[in-house]
Formats: structure tokens, C-alpha cells, sequence
């Protein structure tokens, strides 16, 4: 996803990329963790939360992500924000927001 | 007055039914939500003991939003019928119902506010901070810590982000310092910072009577 707004001095750039392995089970009933990162802040998730299919899983991710970039990028100093599901030690699936502004000489 | 238990999450009066009765909290958390298509629910209060939270289905009768048990609750409920009958004998008590529910339409603005314009941190040191106060005044305050039973999924019900966000908020003001999560309490660890972070002004509340 690519989304920009421009005005005479400034562009913001808004991108967001969502990675998981090709084949996932339809029934999930697992237990995933949820470590995000702020810029190079990382917190690890030790509690794990039960999800019985990837959809719900990938919907968590997805918010939890959009709503994390929300406030750290309008209190401003982050422009990454980074959710890793894994079950276990394993990848389950990686949402990831940037954001870049650009700001342009009149 | 007739007296019922309820487990947590049940639904007591749903969206759409037509109340004849309106339910004292006697013990436990309730909240009111209300329920969008895809099944998500947006909290859009918490009620604690004392506080009768469907006091508008007197006069509004078909119920425009659910009200549910967040943990174990005692409720009582009161006929419309008995109501309506205190009111014509005592206008004075229905006085008081009415500031209760302007009061309750106070609260909706602040929260409206709340989830619309702060970060999810202040958002929730926002909600506590209202909890505490209105615990404190039902003498439910243990120094400097409360009960906020609520589940992580529920808090974020109220605050519109996911659970996954609140467990990251919570691990924030742990590691700052400002307040630690136990059981279903909250303890304030550091007052300054919490209120600075909460934003809070109790005017909405209208604690005085006389004001």
C-alpha cells in the first residue's frame, strides 16, 4: 500500500508491507506471539494469545499495527513500526508501516 | 426489587429489546457497547456498583445499545412501573435521575474526546483515572490502588485498539514507572505522572451536587 499527500513544502509518505509464508493452515487453533518494533525499540511478547484461524490472527497484526503507527507517528521521532506474529520461534507473518516525509524547497 | 446473578460477559438487556425495567449494579462491572456488523463492539462505558447505567429505558423503551457484564455481577432490577410511581411521589428523586443522566451524556463527550484525540497510553491512563475517581467515591479505593477488572481484549473494547496494543501499552507504563497491572487492580506508582498522562479534569463528573 502507497499513500501520499503533497502541498507546496511537504510529502508524506505512507507504506505499508504484510509478509507470511505461502501456505498456512485454514484451521490455525494456535497460540502467537506478537513482538513489535518501534523503530530499532523492540518488545518481545511472552504472552502468547490463542487464535483458531490465520484470518483473526492477520486482522490482529494488521490493526494492532495501524493503530500503533497512528500514535507513534503523529507524536513523531518513529517512522517504523514493525509487528512479527510467530508461533513459538516460528514466523507466522510480518506486518510493517514506514513512513517518510519529504520536505520540499519552494 | 427482584435480585439476579450473572456470569461475566453476558448480555443483561440487549440492542433492540424493550426494557420494563431498569438494573441497579449491586456488585461486579458492566459496560454499555454497542455491536458494528463484522462483530466488533465498541465499549462506550464501564458502570461499577450503585450506578444504575439503563436509567434512559424509563422514558426511552426500546434499548439503543447492549448492556453487558464485564466480570460476575449482582444486579436488581426495578420495575418502570415502581419507578414511575417514586417519580410522581418524590419529584425530587427524579431530579436526581435526570442530572444522572445528563451527567452519563457528559461522560459519552469525554470519552468521545478520549478515544478521538489522545495516544492509546493516555487513552487508558484517561479511563483509569475516571474509574478511580468513581470508585473513590463509593469508598472502593485501597491507597493508591483500584480494581479494573477488566481483560485486555475488554480494555480494548473501550479504547478502540486491539488487545495485542493494550498489552504493549501496559508493558509501557509498567517500564516508566507510572502504574503495575495485578489481578484485576491497578496501583498508581507514580501520581504526577500518571495525571500528566491522563490529561484528566474531573469537571465532566459534576461530583459537587450543589454544582
Amino acid at each position: 500500500m502507497r499513500r501520499s499527500s503533497r502541498n507546496s513544502r511537504t510529502s508524506t509518505i505512507v507504506t505499508s508491507t504484510y509478509r507470511q509464508p505461502l501456505e498456512q493452515p485454514a484451521d490455525l487453533d494456535a497460540a502467537l506471539h506478537f513482538d513489535i518494533s518501534e523503530n530499532d525499540d523492540f518488545m518481545r511478547d511472552d504472552e502468547a494469545r490463542q487464535f483458531s484461524d490465520p484470518d483473526s490472527a492477520r486482522q490482529e497484526a494488521i490493526e494492532t499495527g495501524a493503530t500503533i503507527a497512528r500514535d507513534a507517528f503523529i507524536l513523531g521521532g518513529t517512522h517504523h513500526v514493525v509487528i512479527d506474529v510467530r508461533q513459538d520461534d516460528a514466523p507466522f507473518l510480518t506486518v510493517s508501516i514506514t513512513m517518510d516525509v519529504e520536505e520540499k524547497a519552494e | 426489587m427482584t435480585v439476579k446473578q450473572y456470569p461475566a460477559e453476558k448480555t443483561v438487556v440487549s440492542d433492540g429489546q424493550e426494557a420494563t425495567d431498569c438494573c441497579l449494579i449491586a456488585d461486579g462491572f458492566c459496560a454499555r457497547s454497542k455491536t458494528i456488523g463484522d462483530g466488533k463492539r465498541q465499549i462506550l462505558s464501564i458502570h461499577i456498583p450503585g450506578e444504575i447505567p439503563d436509567l434512559m429505558s424509563l422514558f426511552l423503551h426500546v434499548m439503543d445499545h447492549d448492556l453487558s457484564t464485564l466480570t460476575p455481577c449482582t444486579m436488581g432490577f426495578i420495575s418502570h412501573e415502581t419507578l414511575r410511581r417514586l417519580h410522581r411521589r418524590r419529584p425530587n428523586v427524579a431530579e436526581i435521575f435526570w442530572r444522572d443522566t445528563l451527567i452519563d451524556a457528559a461522560m459519552f463527550r469525554e470519552w468521545i474526546v478520549n478515544v478521538g484525540q489522545r495516544p492509546a497510553p493516555a487513552r487508558l491512563a484517561h479511563v483509569m483515572t475516571e474509574l478511580r475517581e468513581r470508585l473513590r467515591i463509593i469508598e472502593r479505593l485501597n491507597g493508591n490502588s483500584f480494581e479494573m477488572p477488566l481483560t485486555q481484549e475488554q480494555i480494548g473494547e473501550a479504547l478502540g485498539i486491539t488487545a495485542v496494543h493494550v498489552n504493549r501499552v501496559i508493558k509501557q507504563l509498567r517500564q516508566e514507572g507510572i502504574v503495575e497491572f495485578n489481578r484485576g487492580r491497578v496501583s498508581v506508582l507514580n501520581e504526577t505522572k500518571f495525571e500528566e498522562l491522563a490529561d484528566f479534569d474531573d469537571r465532566y463528573l459534576h461530583l459537587s451536587p450543589t454544582t
